[in-house]
Order: structure tokens, then sequence, then C-alpha cells
């Protein structure tokens, strides 16, 4: 009986190991976990919602703002103090998902012994579940996380830093220093497995992780380290668009032929819908409109009149509803411009500068920024560039909470409503959004103050 | 005292070794040894009890004694001992045959009943064989003890399968149904492939103690079957047995959906008067409406049109069908078998016959089956048995229903349709278009497109088949005197095949094809029949080796205990179904080449559409499991047992994590056979034993994996590249769920037989039940925007409590001459949702269904039915409904603002108290059985007149229309709401989702009558036959009592109930 029981529990293991079902594919090779980079959401959905819905580059009438059937956007438009009832978090739940599809491939992929004929898409997969973790940290980190600063980051709070896919695990708020680490050591991670070409710009490649890292220490104020990762992803970056070549008529003027791609300036694509900002209601800021200037071609190319109100069509994924998220050369410019403005490399910044508006002005009336600008002049010309560039893509937030720590740039946002007025003032702990109470209730994390 | 226990202790050391009393006891009926038996020596202070062979032994006698032998269903008998006896040979007499020693199986060993601490309904084989069916399940209605029987919803005929429930329920989204035993594995196949005539007796084991030998799958109760065999030393026996069944043609008049023939042609005028009805060409609009568009048109004058609808008043299609699809189904049933042994061998060997012609013209079922069962003793200790198990049958379901004769889109059939016409030729009904159009199909250059629905009875061949083969070998060894080991192996494989021909007459290949053709007369569907076939494999490896041991350890220790390990391996196959076009069944021939990738227009409407490929991909699936189990039982001195079991199970279906923890599920039990003791010295108390019972089964949910899979099909809109959608990352700690029950007993026979029975109190605790959980998203786990799961979402955490009484009592209330016996059953089971989280808010409108799809709420009964109040009809004939504290008809706004707390708990959907009362009357060779049924405590929901989808096109209709409101005053007699102008959902649900229409379900219903007939023996041996019994039997007789008002069958949830079968049979023994 001993020796039988013995026998039956060496070879068990194998017997019960077989796989119960023809029809469920349990991931088992790197082409299984490839596809599940495919499913859609690891593009859209991005987790730029309430970054949008805070920030003070458009307004909404109040009959349209009655109207909002999501609570969360409607809330939010005015910074209320609970902006949820009951809805879920897209931005949350969405950017989780994600981390957790990372961690799936990533641990799968792991298991999988490398050999010199797997090795390039071993370490693709690798590297695109780093990137996907790392720049969703930093995503939910801009909305649910204060502005980064080195003095307070060791006690300040991070998100749940969950790096295994295993779903019975806990974990509670990392610090915002070791959330910061954890982004900044999951996309150099990324910088070094990924190959610098990727056949579809839905999946990131080296230049997208280390334009990733530059908005990254961007963000921590680092600019010196923003600005050498801006240099490395320039190297790599494919290209401007030179506007002077597009239609700007048409009504998706950047459409091409599907979301995003043959734009060649577009480094990572990704997407987010936002309702509070579809063109039956959404009416951009009249000074930001005024600040694009006559031959400035993006004033054709983004804007439309609609019945009287200047909307939206400039979105790089190619449609009113989608809000294009991702990473571009332009973009990396405007980093690279900035820091250097800020370290007091002049030249360098003005060049980037002239560089993006050559391809962003009327060639028959472009006009360079001189080098004999001021410091100040330069740093305040190319946030404005940066503001025109990026409307809607989720920045805007990230530099008002930035700037917020800096009191020259620091501003103040109000929204009126029917004669009401709400404020958002400088230093006020609604510019950290709440973490969802569902969150709360189910995982048990500290809230964020309010 | 002490001095005393020492004393005896070493008279017993010291005698051991010099048995001074040993021998047997005996049946004196069958002649069988009893095994058991207790036997007592007053004098000398010892007791004990017989082992397995009728043996006893006694050392230590101070003689003289006198030896008492007792055993259940016998007269205890006394013998004077005056010295030692080395050969006593005692035959005890039986009182009644019906509570003789029982002997009940579990599929590892057979106990005696007597001895078990556990829950088990035997079921012998006169009781299995008072009815009369093909199946083997319906015949355990009303007779086993804490069974449900629940025929489900069924739009048509009700249903033959029953969902069963052993004791309620103890899983919320699990498999509810009871692991089927037979012949010691678990039976995988269709239980309706077993022949009834081959079954010995049937055990439900119902607590943990009965089933935790079955471990993970015994969460639900184990049905045990238990197949004839024969005996050694027994002369060759050959049983015939043969009956006739004949049941009524079911009655079609029953359902409450239709209107009789003019009301529905008035309702269609005024329907039609309403503007309801646009002509079109795609519609399948009835004759009436036909008839209503031409006058219309002009085509017809008023005259005519009245004359015309006038005209289809006159016709029933109730009648009709009852005429021409339906008739009284015969069913025939032939077994015969032969068995018998010799010193060192028995056999068994059987076949049977079935030959059912269904209810509708033109289905049939035929089982053939064949047993051949072999057993020898080659040598002393070693016993190998064979057993070969053969059955194949053939289904056809060529018949058409009264459901079928609904024309596309709508939810039944016209009332006033007709089949055919006064010379008995078929006519056209209407199908898929309306007569307008399809009279013109010979025109337009198609084939006819009419839908004859008698001519139809011989255009198509659907037939499914089945064969299916057991092999099953053990070879038992006696190692030592109570130490045996066992080895089993059992091979099982079904193969299942369907074949759907519609030939190139049939409606369907005319319709297909007339469909398609296009305007230059090309036909992309090539002229001829249509062939559907699909096939599926099952087959089942189980391989087991055990250790039993069984033996008297000095006199009053008895010792009984198994362990064992088994090897399971199952394997489902599907492969799918294909389609032939343009096919000929008289040459095999098919059409090749067609065109599946293009769309075409399709008639009439226009429109695009594809050939249907008629091709589906297969599946195959393997379970495979690992048990090792062990179980023990020691009693002590005939009155105290106590049994332990344990069992380990693992499987391919949960993930390695959860076979390496291996979480054993585990049972202890404890007996006290009070009537055993000598304190208890009352005469008329023959049994008095006490039972209690604790441990854990487990249930197996093998729709969740605990490994994550991924599904292909998709494809990324922006990349092209196949999507593989993650459905699941696979939850490392996902087990079994597990189901704790603790289980009282008293089991007794009092006045010598003459009362017996047994009271049973029960609580199961359904533990680590799979439900859908709540997730914290951060997981990654979330609701979207649509309201479903991102990612499954399952795991064990919920928690389900039933708990209920078992109540059987048996009298002999006359026995002179004429015997009168009476079996009560009586079974209460609730059961509550302890812990489940309901993640999403379900629509309120989900929690007016009934069964499975009501959403689950802590604190209730899986088995809860909501309502709304009701507060009658406003003085227009609309429901009211309360909104602000205040009655109105704001529907919308009523409907939006309804919570799950606002709701009625009205009651339970399914039966919480059931039993049965069975009389058996027996004079000389005569006897008769009645079963009487009863069913209490629920409720139904009563369906009613629905405006919406009459004037939607489904165009239901409801008898309730008649008795609606229809002028002021009338909202002071009837809650049926008036025809409002407009459909609205919301109203119609205000009605029919309120508690005006629940109905209680109690009821008592006479389920069956049987009689028999023992021919005398001095006629049966003349004719050289040992036995001969002719029999009847009467079931479905009808309802005695019921609660409703309505003039409906409670359990009756399908279009008839299920009519009244009898049946006629002889049984003969050579």
């Amino acid at each position: 009986m001993a020796v039988i029981t013995l026998l039956s529990t060496a070879c068990m293991k194998d017997f019960l190991d077989v796989k119960r079902s023809k029809s469920q594919v349990i991931p088992v090779t790197l082409e299984d976990y490839s596809a599940i980079f495919e499913q859609t959401q690891m593009n859209n959905y991005s987790t730029h919602l309430l970054a949008e819905v805070g920030s003070d580059d458009y307004y909404i009438s109040a009959q349209q703002w009655q109207g909002l059937a999501n609570p969360v956007q409607k809330n939010g438009y005015i910074w209320a103090d609970e902006i949820y009832q009951g809805e879920p978090s897209d931005d949350w739940n969405r950017g989780y998902e994600r981390i957790l599809f990372a961690n799936f491939v990533l641990e799968g992929v792991s298991s999988i012994a490398e050999t010199s004929a797997n090795k390039p898409l071993r370490d693709e997969l690798i590297g695109t579940a780093y990137f996907f973790r790392g720049a969703n940290f930093f995503h939910l980190a801009q909305l649910f996380c204060k502005q980064y600063d080195a003095a307070t980051a060791n006690v300040d709070l991070g998100v749940p830093l969950r790096v295994a896919s295993n779903v019975n695990a806990t974990y509670r708020r990392a610090t915002l220093a070791a959330t910061y680490g954890q982004i900044i050591e999951d996309l150099e991670r990324a910088a070094a497995m990924l190959p610098v070409g990727v056949a579809f710009n839905t999946r990131p490649n080296r230049g997208a992780a280390l334009a990733m890292l530059a908005n990254v220490y961007l963000q921590m104020g680092d600019y010196r380290s923003a600005s050498d990762f801006a240099d490395r992803a320039m190297s790599l970056a494919p290209g401007l668009l030179d506007y002077n070549e597009v239609n700007t008529s048409l009504s998706f003027p950047f459409a091409f032929d599907g979301r995003g791609q043959g734009n060649r300036e577009i480094i990572f694509f990704s997407q987010v819908t936002v309702s509070i900002l579809a063109n039956s209601r959404l009416n951009i800021d009249s000074l930001l409109y005024d600040s694009y200037g006559e031959n400035d071609l993006r004033k054709q190319a983004f804007f439309f009149d609609n019945g009287g109100r200047n909307v939206f069509k400039g979105s790089y994924s190619g449609t009113a509803s989608l809000k294009f998220t991702g990473l571009t050369t332009a973009e990396l410019l405007l980093v690279r411009a900035e820091c250097n403005a800020r370290l007091g490399k002049i030249e360098d910044a003005v060049a980037d500068l002239n560089l993006l508006l050559s391809n962003r002005i009327s060639s028959a009336h472009f006009e360079p920024v001189d080098n004999d600008i001021s410091p100040n002049e330069l740093l305040e010309l190319v946030l404005s560039e940066r503001r025109k560039e990026l409307i809607y893509r989720g920045r805007r937030w990230q530099d008002l909470r930035r700037f917020g720590k800096e009191p020259s740039l620091a501003k103040p946002l109000k929204r009126v409503l029917d004669g009401t007025e709400y404020h958002l003032p400088i230093g006020s702990p609604k510019w950290v959004w709440p973490i969802p109470p569902d969150v709360i209730s189910l995982g048990g994390y500290e809230q964020n103050e309010r | 005292m002490k001095k005393c226990i020492i004393l005896i202790t070493a008279v017993c050391l010291f005698s051991n070794a010099f048995p001074q009393i040993n021998g047997y006891v005996f049946s004196d009926d069958t002649g069988e040894h009893l095994a058991g038996a207790s036997l007592g020596l007053a004098r000398s202070g010892l007791s004990g009890v017989t082992d397995e062979h009728g043996a006893f032994t006694f050392s230590g006698v101070t003689f003289p004694d006198t030896l008492v032998v007792r055993y259940v269903g016998y007269t205890i008998k006394a013998i004077p001992v005056l010295g030692p006896n080395t050969d006593m040979v005692i035959y005890l007499q039986s009182q009644n045959h019906a509570i003789a020693e029982v002997m009940v199986n579990t599929g590892y060993q057979s106990v005696p009943k007597e001895r078990a601490t556990g829950s088990f309904t035997h079921i012998d084989s006169d009781l299995f064989n008072r009815s009369v069916s093909t199946d083997l399940i319906s015949r355990l209605e009303g007779v086993t003890n804490g069974l449900s029987y629940e025929l489900p919803r069924t739009r048509e005929a009700p249903s033959a399968t029953p969902n069963l429930r052993v004791r309620g329920l103890s899983t919320i989204h699990g498999e509810t149904e009871p692991l089927i035993v037979v012949d010691n594995f678990p039976y995988e196949g269709d239980i309706g492939n077993i022949n009834p005539n081959d079954v010995e007796s049937i055990t439900v084991l119902k607590d943990a103690a009965a089933a935790s030998i079955w471990g993970a799958r015994a969460g639900n109760g184990v049905i045990v079957i238990t197949t004839k065999r024969g005996a050694m030393s027994r002369k060759p026996t050959v049983n015939v047995n043969s009956n006739v069944s004949i049941t009524e043609k079911p009655d079609l008049h029953y359902s409450r959906t239709f209107l009789p023939p003019a009301d529905m042609v008035e309702l269609e005028r005024t329907l039609f008067g309403r503007g309801l009805y646009t002509k079109n060409d795609w519609t399948a609009y009835t004759p009436a409406i036909d008839i209503l568009f031409a006058l219309d048109e002009g085509l017809l004058d008023e005259a005519q049109a009245n004359a015309r609808l006038e005209d289809l008043k006159r016709y029933d299609i109730r009648d009709e069908a009852a005429r021409h699809l339906y008739r009284q189904s015969v069913n025939q049933q032939y077994a015969m078998n032969v068995n018998g042994g010799g010193e060192n061998y028995h056999y068994y060997v059987s076949a049977g016959f079935d030959n059912n012609a269904g209810s509708l013209v033109g289905n049939g079922y035929e089982r053939i089956t064949f047993n051949a069962k072999n057993s020898f003793r080659p040598i002393d200790k070693l016993n190998i048995s064979t057993s070969l198990n053969y059955m194949q049958s053939r289904s056809q379901n060529n018949g058409i229903s009264l459901v079928d004769l609904a024309p596309a889109g709508m939810n039944h059939t016209y009332v006033y349709a007709r089949l055919a016409d006064d010379n008995g030729s078929p006519l056209p009904m209407v199908k898929n278009n309306r007569f307008g159009y399809t009279e013109k199909a010979l025109e337009m250059g198609l084939l006819d497109w009419h839908y004859r629905p008698l001519e139809e009875l011989g255009l198509n061949d659907n037939t499914s088949g089945s064969q299916e083969v057991r092999l099953n070998t053990s070879v038992d060894y006696r190692l030592l005197r109570g130490l045996r080991t066992e080895a089993r192996y059992q091979y099982q494989r079904i193969g299942g095949s369907a074949r759907q021909h519609y030939s190139s007459d049939s409606y369907f290949a005319r319709h297909e094809i007339n469909r398609f053709t296009q305007a230059d007369g090309s036909k992309p569907i090539p002229l001829g029949g249509i062939l559907d076939r699909g096939s599926s494999r099952f087959d089942s490896h189980y391989g087991r080796f055990q250790l039993d041991y069984s033996g008297v350890l000095s006199g009053k220790h008895e010792l009984n205990g198994l362990a064992g390990f088994e090897l399971r391996q199952e394997r489902n196959i599907h492969d799918g179904w294909s389609r032939l076009y343009g096919y000929n069944d008289d040459v095999l021939t098919q059409a090749i080449n067609l065109d599946f990738d293009s769309g075409f227009p399709i008639r009439p409407r226009g429109g695009s559409g594809r050939i249907n490929y008629g091709n589906s991909p297969g599946s195959q699936t393997v379970d495979r499991f690992v048990s090792y189990y062990a179980n023990l039982a020691y009693t002590f001195n005939s009155k105290y047992t106590l049994s332990a079991s344990t069992r380990w199970d693992a499987s391919n279906i949960f993930g390695v994590a959860f076979n390496q923890k291996g979480v054993p599920l585990w049972s202890v039990g404890g007996a006290w056979n009070m009537a055993n003791e000598q304190f208890f010295n009352v005469n008329w108390v023959s049994l008095a034993k006490l039972r209690a019972t604790y441990g854990a089964n487990g249930n197996a949910v093998r729709s969740v994996s605990s490994l994550p899979y991924i599904r292909f099909g998709t494809i990324n809109s922006i990349t092209g590249l196949p999507v593989g959608v993650l459905v699941s990352v696979g939850n490392p700690d996902l087990s079994w769920e597990q189901v704790n029950t603790a289980n009282l007993g008293l089991d007794f026979v009092l006045f010598a037989g003459r009362l017996s029975g047994s009271v049973e109190w029960y609580n199961k605790s359904g533990k680590n039940l799979i439900g859908n959980d709540l997730f914290d998203p951060t997981t990654g786990i979330h609701v979207t925007s649509v309201g479903s799961y991102n990612l499954s979402n399952q795991r064990n955490y919920a928690d389900l409590n039933t708990k209920g009484w078992d109540i059987e009592l048996n009298t002999v209330n006359i026995d002179n001459g004429l015997k009168w016996q009476t079996t009560l059953l009586f079974s209460q089971v609730r059961n509550k949702v302890i812990k489940h989280h309901t993640p999403l808010t379900p629509p309120i409108t989900n929690f007016f269904g009934a069964g499975i799809g009501v959403p689950v709420v802590e604190g209730f009964s899986r088995d809860q039915l909501y309502a709304i109040p009701w507060h009658g009809l406003d003085n227009t004939g609309a429901p009211l409904v309360m909104v602000d504290n205040e009655l109105g008809t704001d529907y919308n706004g009523y409907f939006n603002g309804l919570t799950q707390e606002d709701l009625l708990k009205a009651g339970v959907s399914i039966p919480p108290y059931f039993g049965s009362i069975r009389n058996t009357f027996t004079w000389r060779s005569f006897s008769a059985g009645v079963n009487i049924l009863w069913k209490a405590g629920h409720l139904f929901r009563q369906g009613s007149i629905e405006y919406n989808s009459l004037f939607g096109s489904s165009r239901t209709t409801h008898i309730d229309y008649l008795d609606r409101w229809q002028r002021p005053g009338d909202e002071l007699t009837t809650n049926i709401p008036s025809m409002p102008q407009s459909a609205n959902v919301r109203r119609d649900q205000a009605y029919l989702f309120s508690e005006a229409l629940l109905e209680k379900g109690d009821h008592i219903r006479l389920q069956d009558i049987n009689l028999s007939y023992q021919l005398p023996q001095k006629y049966s041996r003349s004719v050289g036959l040992s036995h001969v019994r002719l029999y009847g039997y009467a079931n479905n007789l009808g309802i005695l009592w019921k609660h409703t008002k309505y003039d409906i069958d409670p359990d009756a949830r399908a279009l008839y109930p299920r009519p009244i079968q009898v049946a006629f049979g002889l049984q003969i023994q050579l």
C-alpha cells in the first residue's frame, strides 16, 4: 500500500497537469503573451480623464453642466469634495487593469527560458510590460497623489505598488518617493529591454520609455535628468509633422489611416474619451484660443466654430470623441526646451523651440525666436507653446500641479456656473483627487485629504 | 465494580483460547446468515454480534446460561445453554420482510443500516418496482425521503428530466445535482441509459457521514444504484418482465395563453383598426390580418371580408393539433434475465428492449440493453468479478408540436389555424411570410413556399443515437481473517451522434433555397436537401485499490474499516456541427462550392445575408482526479458505534497550489442502540437508535479555473493583429466548495415492527462557495461601464445555510389476512444565503423571474420570489402604483425609484414542505398501493396579458384578456388592466410583477395507484413457472386539492400537465 501510494504521488503531478479544456488557451508561448497586449484597453481609457476634467483649457455652460450624466465629471468640474457618488473611476480601474496585464505578462514571459531565437520578442515583451506598469503608476500618481516634492516625498502618500498579478495579494499605499522610485526603475528597465523600432505605435519602443522618463523627471523638477532623457529620446524620435503639409481645413486633419497610424510624429499612442469635452458642450478657454497667432496653423488644425463655440478637432486620434494622450516628438522638444531654458541653455532651448514652431507656423510667416531672448521670456514662451501644443492631452493638469510649487508660475483656478464661483486655490488639497470610495472600502487604503 | 472488571478481563484473557460456544445465526425465511445479530449471555455478563458470515463465538461462559439473540425485524430468541456447544445453528424467525436487515451500499462498502451512523435512504427492489417507467429516476419521486423533485419550466411538453435536490440546496452557483453512482463508480452518462429492470436497489446518501466517502463531489448528496447480480449456489432462474404503458393525449386546452378563436379574430380586428399592422411581404401576418389588408385595399368588400373572418372563428388549432399531431403514447418494455450460481461462481445475464412511441406523431425512442455479470472464486480467498454493460438507443424527433406551429416572430400560433381541410388534405399555415406573399411563389419562379405541417411529418429525419459500453473488473482477495484487498477498474465509453435531414421537399429546404434565389433566378443554395450532423464521445477510466477490514475483536469490539485510493479520467469530445447543402439521402451526394463569403439579397425583404455555413467548432475537455480515502467504524457491545471517514481529492480543474494544499474532507459520527442496553428493558421497543454525525463534503464547480486563460477570436482594429482577451488571470487560492453537514437522527421499531421509522434533523452549511465577488479595483478586476466584469471575479467566499427535517413513519395498520401498511414521508427544508456579494446592482426587473435568474440576496433564500405591492386599478383600468405616498400611474417614475428594499419578499418558489402518504394493501395474492404526494409553503407567479407583447411582433395573448377591465366599475371586480391606447411595458409590469399574480402552490396530488396479482403457486407450478405476477399501474392521476382558485396544476409549468399514464405488465419467473 505504502509503495503504491508513493508511486502514485510521484506521477500524480504529471497526471493532474493536463490541460482541462482545449478552447481555453492557457497562455504558454511568447505569442500568447504578446496577444494580451493587443487588447485595446492597453491604449484606450488612458489615465488622464480627471486631469482633463479638472484643468483650465475649457469651460462649459451651466445648462450643459446641469445636464451632465456622469457624476465624476460633473462634480470634478467644480472640484467638489465628493465627486464619485457611487460611480467607479475609470482612471483608477483602467490604470490598474493595465498594470495587472503588465504584471501578468511579466511573470509569464520571465518564466519562459531565454534562447537566442526568442530573445528579441522576449525582451520586447518584458520591456513593454515594464513600460506599461511604470507609465500607468506615473499617470495614477498625477491624479491621486500630491505633486512630487523631494522634501516631503518620503512621507507623502503614493499609490499601491502592485507588482504581482496575484489578485489575492494585498498592498498598502507606498510613499511618493517609493512610487517615483518604482516608476523610474520600471521605465529604465523598459528602456534597456525595448527595441528601437516596433511595428505599431500602440506598442512602446525604447524612445517611448525614454520620453516617459523625460516626462517623469520634468514632473519631479529634475530638469537635468529630464533634459538628458529627452536628448536620448530625441535621438530615436521619429520626426515632426509639418503642419504646412497638413490640410487643416479637413474635419479631422490628423485622421491619417486609422487611429494615429501614419502620423509620423507619434512615438507612443494612447487615447481617452472625456465626455465633458464633447464638442456639443466644449468651450475652449478664450484667452487660450486667442494666444494662437493668426499664422499659427494649429488654430485651423485644432479648432472649428460649432455654432458660436470654438471646439476641438485636433486630436491625433483623428476623431472628435477620443482625445490623444500619447507621446510625440513635439512634446519631447518642448520638454527639452523647458529644461534647457530653466538650466540657462538659451541657445539649445531656442533651437528646439524654433524647430517646433517652423513646423507649426505658416512657412510664409514664420519668424524664428532670437537667441537674445531673456531667460524669463524664453521660459514663458516655451510654457505657452507647451500649453498650446499639448492642449487636451492630459498634460495641463500635471503642469498646473508642478507650477503650484513655483510662485511665479502658480495659477489658481476658478469656475463660474450661473454666477456661483468655485475656486481651486494654490496649495489646496483639492489638487489631489480623492481615491474612489469603492477602492477605499475594498482595499482599505488611506484616503487623500480633501 | 472495579474488581468485577478485572475479573471479567482475566477470565476473558484466560479463556480466549477455549471457545465454549460458537455457531451461526440464520434467517428462517431466506436461509441466509445474519451478520450483525446481537447476542447476550446475561448470567455470564457477555455480549457480542455475529460477524459477516453470521458466526459468533463466546468464551468464559458461566453455565448454565441463556443465549438471547436479537436481530432487527426478527423475533427475539432465547436458547438455554447448559454446557459448551461449538456447533450451534440458530434460525431467527422473521417478523416482517419490509424491515429485514437492510444493507446500505455507499459505493465503497455495504454496511448494515443498523450499524450505520449516517443518514441513508434505502429504496429496495419492491419499492422501486411499484412504478412502471422506461427510466430510473422518475421512480424515485414520492418514495424517497428528503428528495425534492421539481420539473423545470419548459415551453412545451413537461420536462422528463427533473431538477433533483437531495435535502435542498448546498451551493449558489455550482452544480446542484446529486452525484449518481452506478455499481461503485460515478456514472457520467445519461442516466436514462440504465434499464430499471437491472436495478436491485438504490441508496441515497444524505449526510456527511454517509456521503463523505465521495468527498469532493458529495456536497449535493449521492444516489447509489446497485444493479442485480447472481448468487453462489443458487439454481438458475429466469425472469421475464413485460409491460405496456399508455399515456393519454395531452390536454392542449390547458395553457392559458390562447384566446378562443372568435375572441382572437375580434382582437386582431381591433388591433388592425388601431393601425398596428403595416403591410409588407416579410412579416408573417395571420390570415385574419391578410383578410383585413385585402379589405383595406378594396380587394374584398365588407361582406366578403366579414364572411371570411367569421369562417376563421369556426376552427381551433388546439383541437386540430390534438387530432393530427398528437396521439396517445405507448411505451413497451421487455426485459429478461437469467441468474444463478454454482459453488464457486455466479452470473447474471440480462437483456432489455424498450420501444416508446411518443405523444407527438413522429417521435419515438428505442433502447436495447444487455448486461453480463460474472463472479467466480477460483481459490477460496480470491474472488474475481467482471461485468459488461451495453446500451444502444435511438430517438426520433420528427413530431411537430403546437409550439412548432408558431409563425416566425410570434410567440405561439394563431388559434384558428387549420392543418387539414374537411377531406383531410393538408392545408398550409403561415410560417415565415404571409399567405398573400407565399401564394405568389410559383409565379415568381420560386419553389412552392407553403408550410403544410401534415406533409412535413414525413419529410424530415431528425434522429439521434447513442451507444454506451461499460466494462467492470474487480479482484477481491482475502489476506487474513477479516482483511480483504480489492482492486477495481471501470472503462466507460459513450458515443452519440445526431442527424437532422431536411429532404428536398421539406419546408426548411424550400424556404432556404427560396430566400436566396436571386432576381435572375439563380440559386446560391442548390436544389436538394439539407443535412446537419454532429457527434460526441465520452470515455472514462476509473481505477481503485482498497483494503477492507471487518472483524470482531474479542467479543464486544467490532471494527470495520477501509482505506484506498482512486484515479479517474473523464474525457468529453464534441465534434461540433456540420452541414451539407444539396444533399440527396438516396445516393448520399451533396453540392459543393457554395459561396459562403458573399452577401446575397434575401427574399422577400432584400438586404444582404450570407448562406449559413452551418459548421460549429467542437470542444474537448479532460478531467482528472486523484483521491485517497479511509473510513473506520467501531462498535462496542452492539450498542455504541463511532465512525470516522476522510477523503482527499485533487484534480486538474483547480491548480497545483490547491492540489498541494490538500484540505481533506471528513466526517465523524456516533450511534447508540438504546434498545440493546440491558437497562432498556422495554418489550415493545425492538430498535431505538440515536445517531449524530458531522462532517464536510465538497462540491465541484467545473466552470471556474484556477489557471489563467485567454480567448482568441477578435482582432485589434488598429493593428489588425489577433487579440488574446485575458478572461481570467487565474486564482491560485481557488478550491472545492465545502458543505458542512450536521445530522441528528432517531431510528425506531416499535410494537414488534407495527410502527417503525426515523426522524432526522440536519443543518448544511455551504462554505467557501464560489460566487462573483467584489474585488478591490486596484487588483485590476473591476466593473466596466457596460456593467460587467472585465475579468473573471469568481472566488470561494459565499455561504449558504440549509436546514430541515426528514421524517419517515411506517405502520402496519392491519395484519390479519389482509395486511394494510402505511408509509408517511415528511420533509421540511429551507435555505438562506448567509454571505454573498452582489457586486453590481442588478436591474430591478431581474428580481421578478423565478429560479436561477433571480439575483442572490444575502439574508434571503436562493429560491426567493419578489413582487411589488398591488394597489388595484384606477377608474380607467390602469394599474395603480405608489409614488411619493400617492397612488397614480407614473410607471416610469415608479420603476426608476424602485429599489430592492421596496420589494415584497413574498415567499419561495420551491416547496419548503413536501411529502407523501403511501398505503399498501395485501390480501392473499393481491396487493394494491396508492401514493399521495403533497407540496406546501411555496408560491408561483401566474402569467397574464402582456399588452406590450400583444401590440408588438410576438402578439402574445392570454385568456385573462377576456376578464380585463372594460368599463368604469370593473376595477371593483377585476385586477386585469384595461387595454391601453399604446404599449407601455412598465404599465404591464405594474400588474405582472405584482403580488396579485402570486399564487400559493400548496396542493395534494394522487400520484399513482398500483395493483398486483400473484398467481397462486399451485397454478403457476402447473404450467412450469415458479412465479407469475400480473400488475397494473396508473400515475399522474390528478390533483385532489389545491389552494389556487385557478384551474391549473401548480407543478405544470409547460403547455400542458403530465397526462395520465396507465400501464399493465406481466412478470414471470421460471
